[in-house]
This record gives C-alpha cells, structure tokens and sequence, in this order.
C-alpha cells in the first residue's frame, strides 16, 4: 500500500505492507523490516534492527500529527492536483489571525485605507489584537460583525490594492 | 482545621489546590462551568458545583453563584488561587459575610493593594521605593502633560491590573492617545475598571519579586526571590529561584526581601502574597511594582528551593495556625526553573491557538514537576488561558537545572495545538539566558523574528505516520474486538483494527 504525505510543502512517498508479523517499508531506495512493540494511548513504539523508535501519533481527519525524538511532524495526506487559486483582480481576503471574537469593525465598505491601519479590533482571552491594512488600498466588502465569533483564517474582510 | 473547602478556580491550579488538600485531609469541592464539566480538576474533586456557561462572566466571576455553592455544600473556606476573582476585595467580603473564611489576605490589604495609586501610597510611607510615576482619573490631555513630565519611553498600565492586561509601552507622545484608548477597554474588560496611570520604563530591567508569607499572629517571613524576566506580551513564560542577578549581590538581596516585608506590614497583611519589584540592572535601583495579594502562578520554584508548600502553608494562615518556622529556619537551596507551556505560536506574534489536544503525554523524571489541568482529550478553548502546563525542575545548580528542563521539554508530547516548547528550548539554550543576563526584554530584542527551527522530516517520522495508517486501514472488518479500552487511541476509527502482535 503507498501512501502520500505532504511535510513543510514536499511530498513523500512511502510503501507498507505486511510482511508476515512484520512490516516492510519503502522509502525511494531505503528498505526497513519493522516490528510493532506497542501501539496504545497514541503511542507507537516499532523496532527496526536494534532500535526501538517510540513516536507519538495523533490523527486528524487527513493530517496525521507526529511526535519524535522531542519535535513535532505535521503530515497530511497528499492530494496529488490540489493547486491554490490566486486571488481574482488585485482583491484579496483579509482574515482573522486568531480565533475570538469581533470587538469593533473600524472602516465601513468602500473606504480607502492606509498601510498599517487598523480595519478590524479581535479579542481572545482578553487579549487585543488589531488587524491591520497590509497595504494601501480600498476596503471592497465587510466579512464580519461586531460581536460575531470568528475561526483563525476565516475571512474578515476584501481589500482591494489600490 | 478546616474539614472542606471550596475552590473557585479551575484548571492546573484547582488541580493543585487539590492535592494540597488530600495531603492535610481536607475534602475539596470545586465549581466549574458548562465547559469544564469534564475536566480534571472535576473528576479529582471530592465535589463538584455547576455555576454557570462557558464564559468567565457567567461562571468563575459569578461571586454570589461561587459563595453560595460554599454554603450549600457545607465548606468552611474558599480559596479562591489566582485571576478570577482572587484579587476581589468584593468578593473577599462576600465571603467573610457569608460566615465562611477567606483564604488569602483580608478584603482592605486587597482593597489598598488593588488600587496602583493607594498601593504606592502606602508603601511609599513605608519606606518602599517607588517608580515615577502619574495616577490620573482627567481626561487625555492631563495624561499627555503628565507624560511630558515624565519623559518617553513610558508605561500605560490599568490602576486595577495585573499579568500585563492593559499594560503597553509608549515610545512616543504621537502613540499615547491610541495606547490609552486599547489599554482602558481592555482594562475594561478584565477588571471591570478601566481607569488608567503611567510610569517611568526602565530600558534594561529585571523583573524581580518576593514572596511573603504572614499569619494572624503577627508573623511575617519572606521566602526570598523569584526572578520572572523572561516574558512575552508583558507575560511570564520562564521563571527562576534563585535570581542570577542577586546571587552575586547577597546585600541587595537583603534590602529587597525587606523592603517586600515592609509593604506587606503596610497594609496589615496575612497570608501568602508576592511582592514584586522592577530592577535597573545598570544601576541596581529596584522600585515596587505591585503587591499580589493571592498565590502566583509561579509559586511551585519556591516551593522547590525552600521546601515550603505554599498552599499548605495558605491553609493553615487561613485556619488561624502560626507559622511554623521564623526567618532564621527558612532557606533557599539548589536552583528551579519553571517554564509555561501554551497553546499558542511563538512564530505568529504568540497568538493562542485554540482546538482539541490529540495526544497530551507529560514527562517524568527525578526532580521533575508537572502542574497541569488538562489531558487528552481535553479543548483549548478561547474562554480561558491557553496555559496548558507549567514544567518545573530542581538541581543544585543553574547549570543543571536549565539541562534538566530542556530535558523534560522534548519528553513532553503534545499534540494537535500548536505550542511553545521549541520556542521555550530556544530560549534555555540563548546564550544571553545562560549566563543568567536575563531582563524583561529579552525575548522581543533578539526572539522577534523566531521561527521555529526547521528539521528535515526523518524517515522514523514517515514510518510512524504510514503505520498508524496502514493499522486503520488493515483493520479486520468482521469480528474485530472493539477498542473501546483506548477510546482516545488515533486509530481507534469506526473501522477498528487489532495489532497482530
């Protein structure tokens, strides 16, 4: 069975099969023989030659989380024609950069805007963040309240470059 | 003493409130919110009062709800930790109305101190050395003059604050309007009290505090320094006992623990409380900041060098017993860092990131110390503190002690929120950190651009993350044993597997 994860923007490839109480693992032109010591609790310990490699393995939904030897992995599960789509004529969605909660909308539709002001005033764990105009230009659409709760990445606000 | 008490608090500190209590035999009941009915400090609790929803202000600030449930459940006490309500003089009373003992420091020592200007009153007439500073209730104008006198750069802080809620440096006169505007609604917010003053900021300083503990017979004993320079956000994020700063300088020590002892007197204190202190490390000026009248958050480093426990020793004032010890028996020995451990990330201006915690696996190890209120399972949610767990080590030197803690660190698995342990390794490893030349402006000046180091995916990683997939998917479809034993196992899918081991 090959799988295909996506790390820090790269792909991987690896191929797993069973290989009687073993596994056989391919990695381009790497082969490893590996045992299962242990899979519980979200631990997974496997051996491969005289090494026990103990690893912390959590999923969620395609992104599998791994911890290692002290760091974190973050792999999820590579979609081979998966291509962003750029922003349509010069406008671009300003999103929130934490989740919480809509203090105060500070520009209406319409308005031009100057590097660095503040559009929009968040706050989580009462603490204030602003978020502000990356560049010169004209607010083209309000996304968001004041009040409303709203998720990190979620789309504040469209600001079209001047 | 007393047979049971409430805790109004939650999270880490309710847990370790708790295991105080099961040490001295008293029973603990706790009150929590919709959103903590599953928490640990719950499932330990002997018992267990719903007060409200999810948001603080219809649950762990709801002070009648809290003092009521006390009365209910029969408790004698209330010890209310820190944030929330610990710093309530109202809320002191209530529960001194109720018939019921605070444990912490009577309602007019939190009354004096909560209030900046009257705290620098009185310890000013103690003797206690000040910062410049402007108290101010006028309008932006009278502040903008103030702060001309004052000169730039300089603090805004609210009157009612703590743990740097309001709080923002101005470097220049063209940014105070806005600051005073951000500060006050925040302040607002958090304590219900958005006025506002300003003080003189020290470029090059250590934040240095001292912990006092008094009981109702009129003893008072310091259990010397914490040093808290390390900080984000006007936050601390690492702290230490003993303070490399006043190692070297045993006589500034002295004057510093006396001075803490003479604000304490100030204001008729009993119980635990911290004294903390900004230092100039040019010059060795220290200058009162505030006093807080309740435990601190990083109390587990003096408990770890002068073996004192401070929540028993809060319990014990409460219940009107003596210290048991005088200043001559108290000590501080060996050197224990503690580091917070936050959902958040450090490379995105340490926003908190909030979600559910897959996998949480806290290390072990001699002279090792874990608080935490949250396990697996368990959500980062964005009503309370991202403080998932505060990691403390004990050595005999500084040396081993930061060693110890990176140690620990990279044992402690978290997975599912983003968090800031390479960031808290990075720092322990910063050459600045090591020396112990450590002030409050460490982190910004040489971590503001910090990205978390880049490691090459290894191939362990990749066979880890392919096995645990390829145990879903091979899992037998028919007659598989459920994994109902492993309910937070990352392969426990509707599609059940068994290890064929």
């Amino acid at each position: 069975m090959e799988f295909r994860f996506e790390h820090a923007k790269t792909q991987h490839s690896i191929r797993a099969e069973r290989d009687g109480e073993s596994f056989r693992l391919r990695i381009g032109e790497r082969t490893y023989l590996v045992d299962l010591v242990r899979a519980a609790g979200g631990e997974l310990a496997f051996r491969i030659g005289d090494q026990v490699v103990t690893a912390h393995v959590a999923r969620d939904g395609e992104t599998f989380h791994v911890a290692l030897g002290g760091q974190t992995f973050t792999l999820s599960v590579a979609k081979p024609n998966t291509r962003r789509s750029a922003a349509a004529g010069g406008a671009a969605n300003l999103n929130a950069t934490m989740h919480g909660q809509v203090v105060r909308v500070l520009v209406s539709e319409g308005d031009a805007v100057k590097r660095g002001q503040p559009l929009v005033l968040l706050e989580a764990m009462k603490m204030e963040m602003r978020v502000a105009a990356p560049h010169d230009g004209r607010v083209v659409r309000l996304l968001c309240s004041a009040g409303e709760v709203v998720q990190r990445g979620q789309a504040l606000l469209e600001l079209a470059e001047d | 003493m007393f047979k049971r008490i409430l805790i109004a608090n939650r999270g880490e500190i309710a847990v370790r409130i708790i295991r105080a209590c099961r040490e001295m035999g008293i029973e603990a009941v706790v009150v929590y919110s919709e959103a903590d009915a599953d928490s640990l400090a719950v499932q330990l609790a002997d018992r267990a009062v719903l007060i409200g929803t999810a948001p603080p202000n219809d649950s762990y600030l709801r002070a009648e709800r809290i003092v009521e449930a006390a009365r209910r459940t029969d408790c004698q006490a209330v010890h209310p930790a820190f944030g929330f309500l610990a710093e309530n003089a109202a809320f002191a009373e209530m529960v001194r109305e109720a018939g019921l003992t605070f444990i912490g420091p009577a309602p007019e020592a939190i009354r004096a101190m909560g209030l900046k200007t009257e705290a620098l009153s009185r310890v000013r007439a103690a003797g206690v050395p000040t910062l410049p500073s402007y108290a101010g209730e006028g309008l932006i104008a009278d502040f903008q003059q103030a702060a001309d006198q004052l000169g730039y750069p300089l603090l805004v802080k609210a009157a009612a604050g703590g743990g740097g809620k309001g709080m923002r440096v101005v470097r220049a006169a063209a940014d105070l309007a806005a600051a005073l505007e951000a500060s006050a609604r925040e302040a607002g917010k958090a304590f219900a009290d958005n006025r506002l003053f300003l003080e003189r900021y020290i470029e090059s300083a250590r934040h240095i505090e001292i912990q006092v503990l008094a009981d109702s017979h009129g003893n008072k004993v310091h259990l010397f320094e914490r040093e808290c320079s390390i900080q984000r956000r006007h936050q601390k994020i690492i702290e230490e006992s003993p303070s490399p700063y006043l190692e070297a300088r045993p006589e500034l020590r002295a004057a510093m623990c006396e001075a803490a002892l003479r604000a304490a007197q100030s204001v008729d204190y009993t119980n635990a409380g911290t004294v903390e202190f900004i230092l100039d490390a040019h010059t060795g000026e220290f200058f009162f900041l505030e006093m807080n009248t309740r435990l601190q958050v990083e109390h587990p480093v003096t408990e770890a060098v002068t073996d004192v426990d401070l929540v028993q020793m809060q319990l014990r004032i409460a219940a009107g017993e003596p210290l048991p010890f005088r200043q001559s028996d108290l000590y501080q020995r060996g050197h224990a860092i503690e580091c917070r451990i936050y959902a958040e990330d450090p490379a995105a201006g340490f926003l908190p990131s909030t979600g559910d915690l897959l996998c949480v696996q806290p290390p072990s190890a001699p002279h090792i110390r874990v608080d935490s209120g949250v396990r697996t399972g368990d959500t980062i949610s964005i009503h309370y503190d991202p403080m998932i767990a505060k990691l403390i080590a004990h050595a005999g030197s500084r040396a081993e002690a930061i060693r110890r803690l990176d140690a620990a660190l990279s044992a402690y698995t978290i997975l599912g929120v983003t968090t800031n342990i390479a960031f808290l390794r990075d720092v322990l490893a910063q050459p600045e950190f090591v020396i112990g030349n450590t002030t409050t402006h460490l982190v910004e000046q040489v971590f503001a651009e910090w990205q978390p180091p880049f490691a090459p995916l290894p191939d362990s990683a990749l066979i880890a993350a392919a096995l645990s997939a390829l145990l879903q998917s091979s899992a037998p479809a028919v007659g598989a044993a459920p994994a109902a034993s492993d309910p937070f196992s990352p392969w426990a899918y509707p599609d059940n597997f068994r290890v064929g081991v």
